[in-house]
């Protein structure tokens, strides 16, 4: 089981409650989309190899964590190169 | 087909002229194409489409993303196989014209006609118990108060349209003249500005959610 990072837009709660999910993981400095898209091929594969990317990249994981579309891309990547399936 | 190459090959390849050329560039081709489509296949907000018109799809996305790829290739660092490199791009490529098409009526504007953000949008589907009402109340009326004291218009309706409305930043970002990573950071600044003002009152973010869920 993947302990990839589930974003806020999942969760299927209230906006009140979206909306403290999304400021509990609110961070003083926040890597951008662009910024984590740099990395998110290198993150994939350590990921693949069981390499603790969480301790490695927090701010990617967090990021990962509160942007919807980006944390889609990042599954739709995982399935793409055979993360967790027949792909 | 062989995408067994080195990133070295894989670069030198799609570097050189003539057959070794097209040879890389249709082995990337058909790669990306056979897995953009077990992807879309699996996306159930594409279950109307058959099986021929998801392979279309793919197809289509694979052409666009190779000519993005072509045109990038030398920013690739090797940090990564440059098929996992080739893939995050394809994927980007794929997933922002799905958004693009989902929203395409997007209208800003008119969505938050309204007046963005109210009370009522917040506490929508929220069910409090006596005890939480409190808490609840002086969350909402802390969040209102910097929304309209503190934030700029722009930062209120981005995170409206955002939040509420769950509009994805790069079509965000086209209907308010900006770009992602400015967008990004104007709402991140929202977000701090809230976080602060609730953990002045007492109010900490993570807090409140574990009072909601006892």
């Amino acid at each position: 089981m993947s302990n990839h990072p589930t974003s806020v837009r999942q969760t299927g709660s209230s906006p009140l409650e979206r909306l403290l999910h999304i400021l509990a993981l609110t961070e003083e400095r926040e890597l951008t989309c662009e910024e984590v898209s740099q990395l998110t091929d290198y993150y994939a594969e350590l990921e693949q190899a069981g390499e603790s990317v969480q301790q490695l990249f927090p701010g990617v994981t967090q990021h990962l964590r509160i942007c919807p579309e980006c944390a889609e891309e990042y599954r739709a990547l995982r399935r793409v190169i055979g993360m967790n399936g027949d792909a | 087909m062989s995408t067994e190459r080195s990133n070295e090959a894989w670069l030198n390849d799609l570097n050189a002229d003539g057959p070794t050329r097209d040879n890389a560039l249709r082995d990337l081709l058909a790669w990306l194409e056979r897995r953009l489509f077990f992807y879309l296949r699996e996306r159930s907000d594409l279950n109307r489409l058959n099986e021929d018109e998801i392979k279309q799809m793919a197809a289509d996305f694979a052409q666009e993303s190779a000519l993005i790829i072509l045109e990038k290739k030398g920013q690739f660092q090797g940090r990564s196989r440059f098929t996992t490199w080739a893939a995050k791009i394809a994927v980007h490529q794929a997933l922002g014209e799905l958004r693009r098409a989902r929203w395409r009526d997007l209208s800003l504007d008119e969505l938050t006609a309204e007046g963005a953000f109210e009370p009522h949008f917040l506490s929508q589907g929220m069910q409090p118990t006596p005890e939480t009402q409190a808490v609840q109340n002086a969350v909402i009326a802390t969040v209102m108060e910097v929304m309209q004291h503190e934030l700029s218009e722009r930062q209120q309706q981005a995170l409206y349209a955002r939040l509420v409305l769950g509009v994805p930043i790069d079509m965000l970002a086209e209907q308010m003249n900006s770009n992602p990573n400015a967008l990004y950071k104007l709402i991140h600044d929202a977000r701090k500005r809230l976080k602060h003002r609730l953990i002045e009152r007492g109010l900490s973010p993570e807090d409140v959610l574990a009072t909601f869920k006892d």
